[in-house]
């Protein structure tokens, strides 16, 4: 290929592109997604059954291609159709004995297989507002692809039509805030770094995605890498003196990295990146970060010193990245989240009223969101904001599995809260979610049914920022085990009432002298419960009870003698030989050898249902 | 440590700092590895979907610690934080190969499928 050297090579390649994809269109496609999931799930399998049941039967108008995830977490394998006849179908929890039949009866016959497909419009898919993930259908090792897609227009109408502090307004009328968690004004912050005195500046793009149970960031830059790219250089030529950006990207997500890397060699190769871009005499640089798995990497000062190659230790604000003496290597920065990056070309394309029309009033635009934990539909959707939790727990999320009940659900990982049955109608946006004494946080939502402990959950995030604590405050390394330490004591039925005012008083204390968002954030899981579920916390006290059945201290297994088969399964799997019993005896279990692992609940088969946990006196 | 000591004389740094480093980030690992090293998810998908559980039988079957490796240097056992598949919760990694919505009581299986 060779290199782009002006905006009319670029239309004509476009054009070229497009006419490309057009003449897929009229064959059929199949597209196996390839997230890490998909392949974590055995995609890589599916694609390869197609390809051998597809070419011994010369289907000469049958193409199998590759695509980025559309989020169908729990139903992968996922395979798209499109065909001119039936247009698109989507294939789920496909094996490789399921594809001969889909190959046989629908790209030969015409017919899809309809109890594998998932209907298009189910609400799953029908509530949500693709905007951020638009391109996850096409192949995202090919630049081609995106270009077709008026990929890099933005870029090109910026760097021939617009002056940057044109640029910067539209970003500012879109209303597009900071998807990394706070939900900042990306074109405020973009004003602070305009405004520093001028010299080189940097433009930095956050992929350290730390939240354990969130991997919507993964997903853009798997599945639509280039408009990180894009938006990255948009930002640059909007704020001025930028000629090299650093996109930090967290080491465990190798495929991600690997996507990005080829997006960004193919970039520079169009001419899209480096010197000169598109003849217009802009130069800008893209580099690779792979950071090596701290979360408090993820907050802006920890992730400068770890990109200057220090340990990702915060510093006090100001100055602020945005300021001299703030950034990177002491220049003036911006650090902008992936998903915030990834919205901008299409603000500029597509314009500022566009991004606006959905959202509420002080939130426009979308949130992609990992839905996970005890829900049905669990994968990764995009909605706009201000929409209910109900809604997408509910209705996008199918509710809750085995018929059990919803309890709580868990916004902004470990810097966030539980957010109780009552307030589930409050829209997710930056305001109401916060006023809950949650925090939005990169858009991880964990459901929780009834089966769910809050002091254990409050437990297991403490557990975790204790564990990422930089130890630079005395508040954060010594407070946090104290609390974790009382949470510890509640949970074996040892807690106090006069502990929990004690969580409560180093709650604020942590919150008011930490140094970091890591700190002054880590009690909000504690606070939550604590708000919300405090009558769980006093049975576990008072009753030496954990309703939910979790804290294994609180909990004994036992066999119902009257429902007992005596099967021996339970005997058999019991790790540790606590069970006794014979053939067609009631079996017995042990309780000073049970380590309450569970198994034999698990494997009591379901017609006898022979074994219950307890706790308490129940 | 005596890597973190080679390490701390070619960079020409002080071994308190490379400690710092490496014990600051995960991807550092200051113990040998089995030669299958299984992965036990604890993020909080996994976590709420019963991630502990399996962790606790993982320990109980080869009688290993996280950050430990059997005598025979078959396994090595390592808890992560999400693996990405939290859809899939909870997940195990073993080598390259993602198990997911596992049971605890398919652990004796899932094992003796690793020479
Ligand atoms: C402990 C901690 C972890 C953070 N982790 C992330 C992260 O993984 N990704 C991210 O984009 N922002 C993270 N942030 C927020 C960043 O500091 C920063 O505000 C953000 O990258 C700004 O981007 P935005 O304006 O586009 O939201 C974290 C903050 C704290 C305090
Ligand atoms: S609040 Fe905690 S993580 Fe943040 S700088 Fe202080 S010690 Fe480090
Ligand atoms: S809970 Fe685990 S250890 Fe206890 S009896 Fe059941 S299988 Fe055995
Ligand atoms: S598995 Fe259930 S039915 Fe069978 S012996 Fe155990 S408790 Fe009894
Ligand atoms: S389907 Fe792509 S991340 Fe799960
Ligand atoms: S929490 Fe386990 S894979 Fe994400």
């Amino acid at each position: 290929m060779k290199r782009l050297t002006s905006v009319k090579e670029l239309q004509s390649l476009r054009e070229q592109a497009q006419a490309r994809l057009a003449e897929l269109e009229k064959k059929i496609q199949v597209k196996v997604h390839l997230g890490t999931c998909g392949i974590a799930s055995g995609a890589n399998k599916v694609s390869e059954a197609f390809v051998r049941e597809v070419e011994p039967r010369k289907l000469s108008d049958v193409v199998i291609l590759e695509a980025a995830c559309i989020g169908l977490c729990g139903r992968e394998p996922v395979a798209t159709v499109i065909d001119p006849k039936n247009g698109k179908t989507i294939y789920c929890d496909l094996d490789e004995n399921r594809v001969p039949r889909i190959v046989e009866e629908h790209l030969v016959g015409g017919k899809p297989v309809k109890e594998w497909t998932l209907a298009l419009d189910a609400p799953l898919l029908k509530l949500q507002e693709i905007r951020v993930m638009h391109n996850q259908d096409l192949d995202p090792m090919d630049i081609e692809q995106y270009i077709a897609r008026d990929g890099y227009q933005a870029l090109a109408k910026v760097l021939t039509k617009m002056k940057p502090d044109e640029v910067v307004d539209e970003v500012g009328k879109s209303g597009l805030r900071g998807r990394g968690g706070a939900g900042f004004p990306t074109a405020r912050k973009w004003k602070f770094v305009c405004s520093a005195p001028s010299g080189e500046k940097y433009v930095v793009c956050n992929g350290d995605e730390g939240d354990p149970g969130a991997y919507m960031n993964r997903a853009v830059l798997e599945g639509n890498p280039h408009s990180v790219i894009e938006g990255m250089a948009i930002g640059a030529y909007a704020i001025g003196n930028v000629r090299q950006g650093y996109s930090y990207i967290r080491a465990e997500y190798p495929l991600a990295i690997e996507t990005l890397s080829h997006a960004i060699a193919q970039a520079r190769e169009y001419g899209l990146l480096g010197k000169n871009t598109l003849g217009t005499g802009f130069e800008f640089h893209i580099d690779i970060f792979p950071g090596a798995g701290a979360f408090v990497c993820g907050e802006e000062t920890g992730l400068l010193h770890s990109i200057e190659g220090e340990r990702g230790n915060p510093r006090q604000r100001p100055p602020f990245p945005a300021n001299v003496g703030g950034g990177l290597f002491g220049k003036p920065t911006t650090i902008n989240n992936v998903e915030s990056w990834s919205n901008i070309p299409q603000i500029i394309f597509r314009g500022a009223d566009w991004f606006a029309s959905v959202g509420n009033e002080k939130n426009k635009g979308t949130k992609t969101l990992c839905l996970v934990g005890n829900v049905n539909n669990t994968g990764l959707v995009e909605v706009p904001l201000g929409m209910t939790l109900s809604k997408v727990i509910f209705d996008i999320g199918g509710g809750i599995p085995d018929g059990k009940k919803f309890k709580a659900v868990q916004l902004g990982g470990p810097s966030g809260g539980v957010i109780p049955i009552k307030h589930v109608n409050t829209p997710i946006d930056y305001e109401a979610i916060p006023s809950l004494g949650a925090i939005m946080g990169s858009g991880g939502v964990v459901v929780m049914d009834e089966d769910s402990c809050m002091v254990d959950i409050a437990k297991f995030f403490l557990q975790f920022t204790r564990d990422e604590s930089c130890g630079k405050c005395t508040t954060c390394r010594a407070g946090i085990p104290k609390m974790l330490e009382i949470l510890n004591k509640i949970s074996q039925g040892e807690g106090t009432i006069e502990g929990l005012d004690v969580l409560a008083e180093l709650a604020e204390m942590i919150a008011a002298t930490s140094l970091c968002g890591l700190g002054q954030t880590s009690p909000n899981p504690v606070l939550t419960t604590l708000r919300y579920f405090r009558d769980e916390y006093e049975a576990h006290i008072k009753d030496k009870r954990c309703p939910a059945r979790v804290c294994s201290a609180l909990v004994t297994y036992h066999v119902l003698p009257d429902k007992c088969q005596g099967c021996g399964i339970c005997l058999r799997e019991c790790p540790v030989g606590a069970i006794s019993g014979g053939k067609r005896l009631v079996h017995v279990i042990d309780q000073d050898k049970c380590i309450k692992c569970g198994t034999c609940l698990d494997v009591c088969p379901p017609r006898f249902s022979a074994v219950t946990k307890v706790s308490g006196k129940e | 440590m005596p890597v973190l000591k080679i390490i701390s004389r070619d960079l020409k740094v002080p071994i308190s700092e490379v400690y710092g480093i490496v014990s600051f980030y995960h991807f550092f690992a200051m113990v040998p590895k089995g030669k299958h090293v299984i992965q036990v998810c604890m993020g909080t998908s996994c976590y709420v979907k019963g991630g502990q559980r399996l962790l606790d039988a993982l320990k109980k079957e080869l009688n290993l610690e996280p950050e430990e490796i059997t005598p025979d240097g078959r396994f090595s056992l390592e808890t992560v934080r999400c693996l990405g598949c939290c859809g899939l919760s909870p997940v195990m990694a073993i080598g390259d190969d993602v198990h997911r919505k596992v049971k605890p009581s398919k652990l004796k299986d899932i094992l003796s499928s690793y020479e």
